[in-house]
């Protein structure tokens, strides 16, 4: 009885592992950044050089739910904007691009 | 909170008193870690680890408890119902941090925690008294969500990053597929629910799947017979 308690628990012991995984080996980096992030109340949007200038390009905030906050269609290859996020709880939010049909995606955070 | 209590005084005493033959109640207190397919960005967390990495000494993941209400044994088969709840943990998607010039400051993983609640139907077979394996259909409710990114110095000012995270999916259905070994009242249960829905509402993460691990300890209540 005592022997297949330890044989059973030392089998579950082994295959639940309590593995961790804390590790990545390599992050897509977007063709945009965005800065500062974390932020406050505003954060900078920067589109790389490297976007094609004849695709079409779609920018957007969303919050976790995948609702829209902010969309921006006329950004262009190098250029800038300014997203202010003032009204929004602090929480984590995602800033998607497209350029034609490939998606980037990464998450911002707001800090207070 | 009086009323709530004494719900759970009659619930207890029910519990306890409920004699069926070959029908049984059992408690369960679990530890549970998250592995998500589909997205090799974020990773699963530890149920109890010490990690002397970064001081961030002892790591304790994902616990909880439930209930659960087993059904005569006919032949080698029977049925359970269990209810969950529990906090689960996992290393959330890196994110890059750049400071007010565009500088990068580096990747960094927060770690999601999220409280959520599973009722499952198993069917099991039984393999004397010893053993019993099942296979069933849950459905877990994920009511609170949030990621700890830790603490950085914003504008000058120390600023902790415990970020409410909505982008979990709330509901979800996942088939779980378990092992018992039984010792007399107590029982240790290892058990695997893998995913059918999405596990995140962000379009970009459709299809990335959630498996929960649970290693369980359960004590069967009442005089039943059953295992």
């Amino acid at each position: 009885m005592k022997k297949t308690a330890y044989c059973s628990l030392l089998w579950l012991l082994t295959f639940a592992g309590f593995a961790c995984n804390k590790e990545v080996d390599s992050i897509p980096v977007p063709p945009f950044s965005i800065y500062p992030n974390p932020f406050v109340a505003d954060f900078a949007v920067r589109l790389e050089n490297s976007v094609p200038a004849n695709a079409a390009i779609r920018f957007r905030v969303l919050d976790g739910k995948n609702k829209p906050i902010a969309i921006w269609e006329d950004l262009t290859p190098g250029s800038s904007i300014i997203i202010n996020m003032m009204d929004q709880q602090k929480a984590l939010y995602y800033a998607e691009l497209k350029v034609g049909n490939e998606v980037f995606i990464q998450p911002i955070i707001k800090a207070k | 909170m009086n009323k709530l209590l004494g719900l759970m005084v009659v619930f207890s005493g029910f519990v306890l008193s409920f004699d069926a033959k070959g029908q049984a109640w059992s408690l369960h207190l679990n530890g549970n870690e998250t592995y998500i397919t589909g997205n090799p960005l974020q990773g699963q967390y530890p149920i109890l680890w010490y990690s002397a990495d970064e001081n961030r000494g002892i790591l304790v993941g994902g616990f909880g408890g439930g209930v659960s209400y087993t059904t005569a044994q006919k032949g080698i088969y029977q049925l359970k119902y269990q209810l969950n709840v529990q906090r689960s943990r996992f290393y959330d998607h890196p994110v890059i941090f750049t400071d007010q010039n565009g500088e990068s400051l580096g990747a960094f993983i927060g770690i999601n925690t999220n409280l959520n609640a599973s009722l499952m139907a198993v069917p099991q077979l039984v393999f004397g008294k010893r053993a019993k394996a099942g296979l069933g259909l849950g459905a877990r409710y994920t009511f609170w969500g949030m990621t700890d990114f830790g603490e950085i110095s914003i504008q000058g000012e120390s600023t902790k990053l415990k970020e409410r995270n909505r982008a979990l999916a709330p509901l979800g259905l996942f088939v779980p597929l378990e092992f018992t070994g039984i010792f007399g009242r107590f029982s240790i249960t290892t058990r695997l629910e893998p995913g059918l829905t999405n596990f995140s509402r962000v379009d970009y993460f459709k299809g990335d799947r959630s498996t929960f691990l649970f290693l369980e300890f359960n004590y069967r209540l009442g005089k039943s017979d059953t295992q």
